[in-house]
């Protein structure tokens, strides 16, 4: 799930909890002569203990993305003006989160649905949470943000963290109610937070961000017409995961320059701004197959990523002559088009940091046990130079460094809006009013 | 590597990727392509660097890649793969027709 759906599941489900009141009679506790009291004074205190450990699980999450939001410093000094507010608001969750005794909940607490309603909401907000974690540890990492998508993130840690102070504050009369360290120093820090960030800096475009599910291969029989060169280049993607050697390197290659021309040829009747793309792609990878002829490198394991190369171009050979691939088959290829070149990229570029691939330079060498006076240029791998490399250079220069990202998703200002509403007791039916 | 083997792959590697680089069609040029790998991968991929090689013509420079490949029998292929070598090349220049 990426950080979109889990932050938006947290946001509904404190939104919610905001809207409630009466927090007692929700427990089964007394507050009205028309509902009966139905938990002990006792029930009610384990309860509150579960909410809370709950609650210790969204302020996890929030330290956790006000950290990858960074960078901030470490804290250790006093709270101060120079600090900023977001480093005020690192700082306050760090100690809230040190000085709570409540632990985190159990997977069977997170897994299993609660006979109060009240708590099953505490329960979704904590789920949400627990899977966002792997956002943070995973592509939303500190330094991974541009600089918008991190005032974005900020900015929902901020909100949700005063959400969770305004519920603090409201549940107090729970019967042992443990309430947050210096709440009201928290919320301000979050109040603070928020109000320095404003709408037009935020990029709702995170929201797509976080952890993926990794690719599978699509097994079975092979696909027939379009969708089997489909098929294949989406294996390919998928098989490159693993490190090439430098021969099958230079087969991939050379398969992606053929595909591409072949596929250019095939989209030029019906999307010619498709078919350009293409055909400069087929250069590009002319290019990389000419300035790859030198290269060497044993490392890796590319033959089911070469084979997949193949079978893509065997299969855009074997359609009949004259079939023109639909407006969906072109957009899937060239989505993987981009895909493959960025992985491409980022081989050739691991393949020389780590000097796994070389390039064969003729290099001239004194022979000391030669009897000519004539001394034989002899052969040499060194590995790639990075800034002189011709493969680097039109690695670096022609394919692209990252996929394009897609557009936000439409509920991202939604649950965004509904929080802020909550927060500032607005309820929906005056919304609705008010927008007439 | 021998030395020998060495100079001698050197020609032969050559001449193909100016074969490639001189194609007149796009097709031509892959096909000359997919020679020099599958004679790159008969070494396993352990192969020398290309050298330059003097301007000739392009029957010129087919007629020499045709004779350094058969100077490979005996440096590391044998005539099947050297029989398979020269039917790539042929498909290559059948393809390369503008």
């Amino acid at each position: 799930m990426t950080y979109g759906e889990n932050s938006a599941r947290l946001r509904e489900a404190l939104a919610a909890l905001l809207r409630q009141h009466r927090i007692q009679q929700r427990l089964g506790g007394a507050g009205s002569h028309s509902v009966p009291v139905t938990t002990s004074h006792e029930e009610r205190d384990r309860l509150g203990e579960q909410i809370r450990r709950y609650r210790h699980g969204v302020l996890l999450w929030c330290r956790h993305g006000i950290t990858a939001a960074g960078p901030h410093d470490d804290g250790s000094g006093p709270v101060t003006r120079s600090r900023g507010p977001t480093g005020d608001l690192h700082l306050r969750l760090g100690l809230t989160l040190g000085s709570s005794l409540s632990g985190l909940p159990s997977l069977e607490e997170l897994t299993t649905a609660q006979a109060f309603p009240m708590v099953d909401l505490w329960r979704d907000a904590a789920g949400a949470a627990a899977l966002g974690e792997h956002d943070f540890a995973e592509d939303l990492q500190l330094g991974r943000l541009s600089h918008a998508e991190r005032m974005t993130v900020t900015r929902d840690v901020a909100d949700v963290t005063q959400a969770i102070v305004v519920l603090d504050r409201r549940y107090a009369r729970i019967p042992g109610w443990e309430p947050l360290r210096e709440a009201r120093r928290l919320a301000r820090a979050a109040e603070t937070c928020a109000m320095s960030i404003s709408d037009n800096r935020l990029d709702y475009a995170v929201d797509s961000r976080g952890w993926q599910r990794p690719a599978a291969l699509i097994d079975g029989a092979p696909l027939v017409g379009m969708g089997g060169v489909v098929q294949a280049q989406h294996n390919l993607l998928v098989r490159l995961d693993r490190f090439p050697d430098a021969l099958n390197l230079r087969r991939v290659l050379h398969g992606q320059r053929e595909l591409s021309y072949r596929a250019a040829l095939r989209a030029r009747p019906t999307a010619p701004t498709i078919a350009r793309a293409w055909m400069t792609r087929a250069d590009t990878h002319a290019s990389l197959v000419r300035a790859s002829r030198n290269l060497g490198g044993r490392i890796g394991n590319g033959g089911p990523a070469a084979a997949e190369a193949a079978i893509a171009v065997q299969c855009l050979a074997a359609l009949p002559p004259g079939l023109v691939p639909t407006e969906e088959e072109l957009r899937h290829l060239d989505h993987l088009f981009t895909h493959v070149d960025v992985r491409l990229r980022e081989i050739i570029e691991h393949g020389a940091a780590h000097r796994l691939y070389f390039v064969n330079v003729r290099l001239p060498r004194v022979v000391a046990d030669s009897d000519s006076l004539l001394k034989p240029v002899r052969e040499r791998y060194v590995p790639i130079e990075p800034l002189h490399s011709r493969l680097m250079s039109v690695a670096r220069e022609q394919l692209p460094a990252s996929a394009p990202r897609p557009a936000p998703p439409a509920s991202a200002s939604r649950t965004r809006h509904e929080l802020e509403d909550a927060l500032t007791h607005r309820p929906e039916q005056r919304q609705a009013r008010m927008s007439l | 590597m021998p030395f020998a083997d060495t100079s001698t792959l050197t020609a032969a590697r050559s001449y193909i990727a100016a074969l490639a680089d001189g194609a007149h069609t796009i097709d031509g040029s892959v096909e000359y392509e997919r020679a020099l790998l599958h004679l790159d991968a008969l070494y396993g991929g352990d192969v020398p660097a290309l050298a330059e090689i003097a301007a000739d013509g392009p029957q010129d420079i087919y007629d020499l890649a045709e004779d350094s490949l058969a100077n490979l029998v005996g440096h590391g292929i044998d005539a099947l793969q050297l029989e398979l070598l020269l039917s790539l090349l042929e498909d290559a220049r059948a393809a390369d027709q503008p």
